[in-house]
């Protein structure tokens, strides 16, 4: 009796706080999880190495943030221009990045219709290449980062503080989230690469480019890919394996929420970030990743297809 | 004077050991409603994946000349770009975007000729708008013309046999193309239907005066549509002819006859 009182005890406690907390894990898991669903959708192939395009981010900021903040602490003023700096080079280079990829590691596979597991072979080539590159080059140790802001509790909210931290992910995140799913549910672009989801030969019959519009679903999923490596890194710093575990989580979101399905990806990742940070009331810090995959495992044992199924023509 | 549009000369096109197309000549001008029938597995549709870049035939040429009289080999052009330069097409099996409203799915091939709109889309300045604007008249105008204004917002997997036909040809119209390539337009559709279909491409060759190049099964259709015909058999175009001609040319009737769908050769006489 005493073990489950205790612990929901904790959990009221501290219930505001974890929600916070998990919710913002979860807006990172969700700008990942686009990444590998829509490329999903265009595609039905796993870019496996999307883990690196959201380390490549992190290391583009980072070292940006390394020679603007230095050993200065910034002003209202010079975080906000610190952080839009931060996110276009980590969206940037997350771009670069996954558009490179696709024309390396997949087009050449595609042109000569190849089978789905070579892509994937391609793709775990392509992640080691890149994150023992980046560890040879830049060191395999922890690189700290300088934090583009000052991180005050900013207001509570029923007891729990909200710090600047936050704040930046959820405006960030949000904007970006709201944006990509309009820019895919009015634009002409996205009308194209729905019709690329749903049917790629009649899409290129009505004189839809596959090669570019393919080419975007990776730039658009890289960008948000990118950043979010930025968010993530602020208080972490960044590392060469970084980006294995937050995009496995990422991926497992997309599946849990419905791969192919973008507003999928986002609700996968935010049950995902919040479950996570609920765990932490009742087991061990250190079970975490345990109880994210456990979830992952009971959700898709009652719904294989995940929780709002497949299709990116569907989603949008 | 009539001006060419396709010129398909000696195409053969392999599959493996596979000969799909033999040595096939065609021709057709501008402005004419062609057919091509022939038993099951003649080849039709692979001459018609030929005509518009899926397929690449090893030998022979396909020469396309759009309404600037300018000529365009097809032959190892992708979709993308013969879907540009004025073919358009509809599929036996109905391939429309499903989950997609009777209108996006038009307006899809309206658009689709004025780049990707990669910036446009993030930043919707004035020059975007128009676009957008422009492509949601030209989508009403063919919704309209083919008679699905009604159905406009209504997704696409909900539309009857007769209302996905006709959704076909206004998406295959939306690209502005000069000849429309209708693969088995009929199939599906109830009698009623059919006639309204016969009148629809009809009305797309005489108001649009868009070519219409045609597969289809249903003789009387066929008879009753084409000005003229080329029969396919085992990849190699065994005749060619207005349809009193086809309908008395021995040739066919055997190759008919000697195929399992003899039905259809009976058809073909009584049509």
């Amino acid at each position: 009796m005493s073990y489950f009182s205790s612990h929901f005890t904790t959990l009221g406690h501290e219930f505001w706080g974890l929600l916070v907390g998990g919710i913002a894990n979860g807006i990172i898991y969700a700008m990942v999880a686009i990444g590998y669903t829509m490329v999903y959708g265009v595609l039905r192939l796993i870019n496996f190495a999307h883990s690196e395009i959201f380390m490549s981010g992190a290391f583009a900021s980072f070292f940006l943030m390394k020679v603007l903040v230095g050993n200065s602490t910034p002003n209202a003023f010079e975080s906000v221009v610190y952080l839009i700096v931060g996110i276009l080079a980590g969206g940037i280079v997350g771009a670069v990045m996954a558009v490179g990829l696709e024309r390396v590691a997949y087009r050449p596979l595609r042109r000569r219709h190849a089978p789905k597991l070579a892509y994937l072979i391609s793709a775990i080539g392509a992640s080691y290449f890149i994150y023992n590159f980046v560890g040879k080059e830049f060191g395999r140790i922890n690189l700290s980062i300088d934090s583009p802001f000052i991180n005050n509790t900013v207001f509570t909210i029923f007891g729990a503080a909200v710090q600047t931290y936050y704040i930046v992910i959820f405006v960030v995140g949000l904007i970006m989230l709201v944006s990509l799913e309009r820019l895919v549910a009015t634009s002409k672009l996205g009308r194209g690469i729905r019709a690329v989801a749903q049917d790629a030969e009649t899409a290129s019959l009505m004189g839809v480019n596959i090669d570019r519009t393919i080419a975007v679903t990776f730039m658009l999923g890289g960008f948000l890919g990118g950043v979010a490596g930025f968010l993530y890194s602020i208080p972490i710093g960044v590392v060469y394996t970084m980006g294995f575990t937050p995009a496995l989580k990422a991926f497992s979101a997309a599946v849990l929420g419905g791969i192919g399905n973008l507003r999928g990806a986002v609700l996968g990742g935010l049950l995902l970030g919040i479950v996570e940070s609920f765990s932490v009331a009742f087991v061990n810090g250190a079970y975490i990743d345990v109880v994210a995959f456990a979830v992952l495992v009971l959700v898709l044992m009652f719904r294989p297809t995940g929780i709002l199924g497949e299709r990116l023509g569907r989603s949008a | 004077m009539i001006s060419p549009l396709f010129d398909v000369r000696d195409v053969t096109l392999r599959f493996g050991g596979v000969v799909s197309l033999n040595k096939v000549n065609l021709h057709q001008s501008r402005g004419e409603i062609l057919a091509i029938i022939g038993p099951n597995g003649a080849g039709k549709t692979s001459l018609f994946n030929s005509l518009t870049g899926v397929y690449a035939p090893q030998e022979g040429a396909i020469v396309f000349t759009n309404s600037r009289g300018k000529a365009i080999s097809i032959i190892g052009k992708k979709p993308f770009r013969v879907s540009a330069a004025g073919v358009a097409r509809t599929f036996q099996a109905s391939r429309m975007f499903n989950a997609m409203t009777t209108f996006e799915n038009v307006k899809i091939g309206a658009e689709s000729h004025r780049g990707l709109g990669v910036v446009g889309a993030m930043f919707k300045g004035p020059g975007t708008r128009r676009d957008e604007h422009r492509s949601d008249i030209r989508t009403k105008e063919l919704l309209e013309f083919v008679g699905l204004t009604q159905q406009a917002n209504a997704i696409a997997s909900t539309l009857n046999y007769g209302a996905r036909r006709r959704l076909e040809i206004a998406r295959g119209l939306a690209t502005a193309p000069d000849v429309l390539l209708l693969d088995e337009p009929a199939a599906g559709t109830n009698p009623t239907e059919k006639l309204e279909l016969v009148e629809l491409i009809r009305k797309v060759r005489d108001e649009m005066g868009v070519s219409i190049l045609l597969i289809e099964h249903d003789m009387k259709l066929v008879m009753s549509l084409a000005e003229r015909l080329y029969v396919l058999n085992f990849g190699s175009v065994i005749a060619e002819g207005t349809p009193a001609e086809i309908r008395s040319n021995p040739s066919v009737i055997e190759a008919y006859l000697g195929s399992v769908d003899t039905g259809v050769a009976q058809e073909a006489r009584d049509a």
